[in-house]
């Protein structure tokens, strides 16, 4: 009772938290795995009123041991539900507040912070449906029988009139270079730094995308994200599979550029990474406890708290952004390798790909525009909830900005943020697709296929805690042997392999063998705001 | 789905041999209409080769603004034919009240201007015609080249036929090379500019199909070339492709192929001109077409080529008798009109597969 | 016999006229018709005598489907060459094409015979299929076919006779053969590449007898019988039929794939030790998150033995040391539950969280 007495009403109690536990003691069979398993420190073992003696405890009844969920904020349940998978009493469950205050109380001194994606909306993609089916004007084709060719280009495309090819006779004859240009799967899995992710987590993705290219002959890339590859891929056959990515802290670059000597094939491309959709103008930031001794010699660091500003420090304009950097990694790799770059979508996108289309070097090779959907590892919620710029319309905008001037196609366009939200990645792709994209990039969907369980309603989520319960987003060896490697590979394989199928389903229907890029004519909107704003057909 | 045909003669023919070829087609048509494009011409045309021919069906007030505008740019009328019309009752056409085909000569600044320029000058005056007409609702103007005529009318093609005369083979309108299609557009907005065959400087192009990259190719298309205007039908972009690999791009008119249905990234891969290749579809991959089409083009140097989509989804076949060959899209069209031929020889073209006639008739085939 | 002739001047009779006129003489009871067509489609089918004669269409310059949904009894005979579809549907006729046949000939074929005396075109015999209750449906070809033939091939029997066609790359066109489940093709020459739906075979003897009395009947009916010779050398043919295969054939496993394709020792073999073990969400031992620890002395064990008791895992060891009680925890048994620290009374077991730190180290 003295307890009891102790309590204040400002005092945070389970109730002000996001997630309660629900918690059956008369199913309890005391085994503790809930507990064992929690990685947050959510719950734990207790007794009812502690302190009195073992014989009356044993008299009475209901005074037996029970799980108690923690007050603390610090502690706070995240909703991952590892309690009630383990549970073999079905006697506890994370359950939703709706009374929660977390958002008062988490705040102060610092900010809150959170890792995962955005809470639900409604999506612009999901008011947009393929109406265009081939019926009596054209066959529809058969998604079996036909053959398709899904390959999108990463690289400068040139105009024709600037091709060097020369007529002699009946054939042309090429006269000088072109820009590399790389026709890859028009999906690529994007950037996750390997501090973001556990290590079995980026090699499940990386072997994934090995045996998708060797095995299944479908030419995905993977983005390294920021922070370096790690040498041992650097110097293998392998990194034809790895699009190389540079952000602002530059992590691994050294060593990456140290391995240029030893390296056995070209990288697919370089992307520089100027911001990411889930959190425009907020910076990296991985805390020395998550350097781990391999992500130290990833990154070429000691194990100190590494940042990665919101910008390029030496980067103080758009003219600088696109010459100094794209050109010193096209150098890099000797202009063999196309660099691209990826900005979050903001109100500034379509100047931004004006100025890279109208670049005289030709030595931007790709336009990543990375939507507000877009997942990450960790953010300040303020960040995370209101800031960057949908996907849909910005990606619309740049291609119709590009075909007005005849360019599209020039810089591949690249979609991402939010992609396969609701789990259906290939009609997300699709209509980016008809909407002017060569193609699209996704992460966050990534971690979902591997076990992440964290969703758009606010469960788990804590990428940035370190205790991904999967095993996925944590550095902590322990949770890391939660999650197996080629089980892992094997779910991204099988979810690609659907994917696969799945575009030609939707490419069939419309009659086009090839990618439809820019078919807008395919889509129609059952939201009259939405057709006007992308200048697609209105349907009800 | 429609029917086209195309005739190439050593000896010059008349528009009834067109009909005759299209005839037997006419349940794979709809009959809506009928078109032709004839180059290298006789008849009343023959002693005006060299001079630009503006071929014109307008309003009354239309030719008033025709007259007035050539005539302010310089253009100096030297040859005129109206087609004899027999109107009767009954008659399914949709008529003009004007059709007019004339012979100019160019502008006193063109006459020493290079070939080039001068052909710029007609696609430009056509254009200005167009936009002329266009506004005042006055007509529509086809073609403006030399040696070339372009008929297009609304309406049953045995009525156009007789409306015009055209089965009375009196000598007066003939060519060496016809191409010919009885449709109109039933599927979207019945415009005279959207029957084919289709004509850009020196190029006619007619097709069956579905072009299902309309789109994309036009968006491409629009910013390409000031004569790309129009796109009434999903088959001028294969039009206006043609003409840009062909004599914007200076390609061999085969590279057409490559463009509209190139071979996928694995066959690329294997062949010896394969980086060419790849550079080509991965410049121009916006004029890809999709979708089932069968096509026959006329060249400026009156040169005939045929191909077909990559699935080849709709047919085009070619036999050649004496002096002629035809294509057609159904062999029942070449029955009517070269009954001697040896249909062995026929050529049923192949979805990897480019027809080139020259002007000898010599006809080759080429694998893509 | 009944004498048709389709165009008159410059008017052509429609397919319409024509097949109404066909339709008006057959209840007339006439059988034998002759038929100057331009162009019209459907000729030849479906047609019967009502007194069961045998009917007979001689057809010259017909438009598309000649021959199309034929009954038993009809014989279509058209002489020269006939655009697409020709015996589309043909349900027991016999169609003979003494020139070229053009696209999908015998398309969706379920019984009769088609014979075609010259090339047939892109996809033919597709979706060709057998009817149980009916006799296969049959499809010769002298020359060749065009691409995409015989797709969703679900029966019958085709039979391309390469005739002047031993220059091509492929007798039957390009991807043939797409996604057949049943019937056989016969042919004679070289084919292209082939999808995995079907095996190619040699012939066996019943192939050859079956072949060789078609093959007498075929040349006869299209006018070639000196070609019998050429075309009886068997050892030229192959055939085709549906592949056995199990449509799920594994790929290679991903376990065999990482250790016989992967980086031998992984991306991060070199820097980071890992065995590749994985552990349950209730970790014992050193895969811990907490573990327990006995603080006697701090705090006083009234050696109550609850922690021995609630234990799920039987951790908990009690041991008599002199006068004095030790308790300790088997790590390779204890989740860190924390149950044993809250059942204590007197809170001398506590838990701590071993830290990731240590963990590395």
């Amino acid at each position: 009772m003295a307890a009891v007495n102790r309590i204040h009403a400002q005092d945070i109690t389970v109730n002000d938290l996001p997630w309660k536990i629900e918690y059956d003691s008369a199913s309890c069979i005391g085994c503790g795995a809930c507990v064992a398993t929690c990685t947050f420190g959510a719950i734990s073992a207790a007794v009812a009123s502690k302190g009195t003696s073992i014989a009356a405890r044993r008299q009475k009844d209901g005074e037996r041991l029970v799980i108690r969920q923690s007050q603390s904020i610090p502690e706070a349940c995240v909703g991952c539900g590892m309690c009630e998978k383990v549970c073999p009493a079905d006697a506890i469950r994370p359950v939703r507040n709706p009374e929660s205050r977390w958002q008062v109380i988490a705040r102060g001194p610092d900010t809150i912070k959170r890792g995962g994606r955005k809470a639900a909306h409604k999506r612009t993609l999901d008011s947009i449906v393929i109406g265009r089916i081939s019926q009596m004007t054209d066959p529809a084709l058969d998604s079996e029988r036909h053959t398709f060719d899904l390959r999108s280009p990463l690289g400068r495309v040139l105009k024709p009139v600037d091709l060097p090819l020369k007529a002699v006779g009946e054939n042309l004859l090429i006269q000088g270079p072109i820009p590399s240009v790389r026709w890859i799967y028009p999906l690529i899995f994007s950037d996750m730094s390997i501090g973001a992710l556990s290590a079995r987590a980026w090699e499940a993705i990386a072997l994934a995308t090995a045996y998708l290219n060797e095995e299944c002959g479908m030419p995905v890339r993977m983005c390294s994200g920021e922070g370096g590859v790690p040498g041992a891929l650097l110097q293998s056959e392998r990194i034809r599979y790895m699009i190389l990515q540079i952000a602002s802290g530059h992590f691994g670059w050294n060593r990456i550029i140290s391995a240029l000597p030893k390296m056995k094939a070209d990288p697919c491309a370089v992307l520089i990474k100027m911001g990411q959709g889930a959190k425009p103008g907020d910076g990296g930031l991985l805390p020395a406890a998550k350097v781990a001794p391999h992500i130290q010699a990833i990154r070429g660091v000691p194990g100190v708290t590494l940042h990665s500003p919101p910008n390029h420090q030496g980067l103080y304009s758009i003219e600088e952004a696109v010459q100094k950097m794209h050109l010193s990694l096209n150098a890099a790799f000797g202009f063999r390798v196309p660099v691209a770059v990826k900005c979050a979508a903001s109100a500034t996108s379509v100047p931004v790909y004006n100025n890279l289309l109208r670049d005289p070097y030709k030595i931007c090779g790709g336009y990543f525009i990375d939507g507000i959907d877009g997942g990450t590892g960790a953010a300040n919620e303020v960040s995370l909830n209101h800031t960057g710029h949908p996907i849909v319309s910005k990606l619309r905008d740049c291609y119709r900005t590009a075909a007005g001037q005849g360019l599209q196609g020039r810089i591949p366009l690249w979609a991402g943020g939010g992609i396969g939200m609701t789990g259906d990645a290939a009609a997300d792709a699709f209509k980016l697709i008809c909407l002017g994209a060569d193609g699209v990039i996704l992460g966050r969907l990534l971690l979902q296929i591997m076990g992440c369980v964290g969703n758009e309603h606010g469960r788990c989520n804590a990428c940035q805690s370190g205790r991904c319960p999967t095993g996925i987003c944590t550095q902590d060896p322990r949770l890391v042997r939660r999650l197996d490697v080629d089980s892992a590979a094997q779910s991204i394989v099988d979810y690609m392999l659907a994917f696969d199928a799945e575009m030609r389903k939707l490419m069939a229907p419309v009659g086009n063998s090839a990618l439809p890029v820019g078919r807008a004519d395919a889509l129609v909107a059952t939201d009259r705001a939405v057709a006007e704003a992308l200048g697609i057909q209105y349907a009800c | 789905m429609c029917r086209i045909g195309s005739i190439k003669c050593l000896e010059p023919v008349q528009p009834a041999m067109a009909l005759r070829l299209m005839l037997p087609q006419q349940e794979g048509h709809d009959n809506s209409g009928f078109a032709l494009v004839m180059q290298d011409l006789e008849g009343v045309f023959g002693h005006y080769k060299d001079k630009p021919l503006l071929s014109l069906a307008c309003t009354a007030k239309g030719l008033g603004l025709v007259d007035d505008y050539m005539e302010e740019k310089g253009f100096v009328q030297v040859a005129q034919w109206v087609p004899d019309t027999n109107p009767r009752d009954g008659l399914k056409i949709e008529v003009m009240q004007r059709y007019v085909f004339r012979n100019y000569d160019y502008p006193e600044i063109y006459r020493y201007r290079t070939q080039k320029e001068r052909e710029e000058f007609l696609l430009d005056t056509r254009l200005e015609l167009r936009k002329l007409l266009e506004e005042h609702n006055g007509g529509y103007v086809y073609s403006f080249w030399p040696d070339v005529l372009t008929l297009k009318e609304i309406g049953d093609p045995g009525d156009i036929a007789e409306y015009f005369d055209l089965w009375k083979e009196d000598g007066r309108l003939c060519a060496r090379n016809i191409v010919a299609q009885c449709r109109q557009n039933t599927n979207y907005g019945i415009v005279r500019y959207a029957a084919h065959p289709f004509f850009l400087q020196g190029y006619t192009l007619c097709a069956n199909g579905e072009n299902t990259f309309f789109t994309r190719n036009t968006e491409f298309q629009k910013n390409l070339h000031r004569g790309y205007v129009g796109f009434e039908s999903d088959s001028q972009n294969l039009l206006y492709t043609l003409h840009y690999v062909h004599r914007e791009l200076g390609w061999p008119a085969r590279y057409v192929k490559h463009v509209l249905t190139p071979l996928s990234a694995a066959e690329v891969r294997e062949r010896p001109d394969g980086e060419a290749l790849e550079m080509i579809r991965e410049s121009l991959s916006q004029l890809q077409i999709n979708g089932p089409n069968a096509a026959i083009a006329l060249l400026p140097d009156g040169k005939m080529m045929a191909m077909c989509d990559s699935k080849k989804l709709r047919p085009i076949v070619a036999g050649q008798h004496g002096n002629m060959l035809a294509m057609a899209s159904e062999v029942c069209g070449l029955n009517a009109i070269l009954p001697e031929r040896n249909p062995a020889n026929d050529i049923y073209l192949n979805e990897r597969e480019m027809l080139m006639v020259d002007n000898d008739l010599a006809a080759s085939r080429w694998l893509q | 016999m009944l004498r048709i002739a389709t165009i008159d001047g410059h008017k052509r009779m429609s397919t319409q006229e024509l097949l109404q006129k066909i339709s008006r003489s057959l209840e007339d009871g006439e059988t034998d018709f002759h038929i100057s067509a331009s162009g019209q489609h459907d000729i030849g089918g479906p047609c019967w005598n009502g007194t069961g004669k045998p009917l007979r269409f001689v057809v010259s310059n017909p438009g598309q489907r000649v021959g199309s949904m034929c009954l038993p009894g009809t014989e279509v005979i058209v002489e020269g060459p006939a655009p697409a579809d020709v015996g589309w549907l043909n349900s027991g006729g016999q169609v003979i094409v003494k020139g070229d046949a053009g696209d999908t000939a015998g398309h969706c074929a379920a019984g009769g015979i088609i014979y075609i005396g010259g090339r047939a075109g892109t996809r033919s015999g597709s979706l060709m299929k057998r009817d149980p209750l009916c006799e296969p449906p049959e499809l010769w070809v002298l020359e060749s076919v065009g691409s995409f033939s015989f797709e969703f091939m679900g029966g019958g029997c085709a039979v391309v006779c390469g005739h002047d066609s031993q220059t091509l790359p492929s007798v039957l066109g390009q991807r043939p053969c797409v996604g057949m489940v049943g019937g056989t093709v016969y042919f004679r020459g070289p084919c292209g590449e082939l999808p995995p739906d079907v095996s190619l075979l040699p012939l066996e003897e019943d192939d050859i007898s079956w072949l060789d009395k078609g093959l007498e009947n075929f040349l006869t009916a299209i006018g070639k019988t000196g070609l019998r010779k050429e075309l009886s050398i068997w050892r030229h043919w192959r055939k085709l039929v549906p592949a056995k295969r199990d449509r799920a054939a594994k790929r290679t496993t991903m376990r065999v794939f990482h250790e016989k394709s992967w980086l031998p020792n992984g991306v991060f073999g070199d820097i980071l030790a890992d065995d590749g073990r994985t552990e349950p969400l209730c970790a014992a031992g050193n895969q811990r998150l907490r573990e327990p620890l006995w603080n006697n002395g701090k705090m006083n064990c009234v050696d109550c033995r609850q922690c021995l008791e609630y234990c799920p895992r039987t951790a908990v060891k009690r041991r008599e040391v002199g006068e004095n009680m030790d308790y300790s925890v088997v790590a390779a048994k204890c989740i860190g539950c924390g149950i044993c620290a809250a059942v204590c009374p007197n809170d001398v077991w506590q838990m701590r969280l071993v830290s990731i730190e240590s963990v590395m180290r």
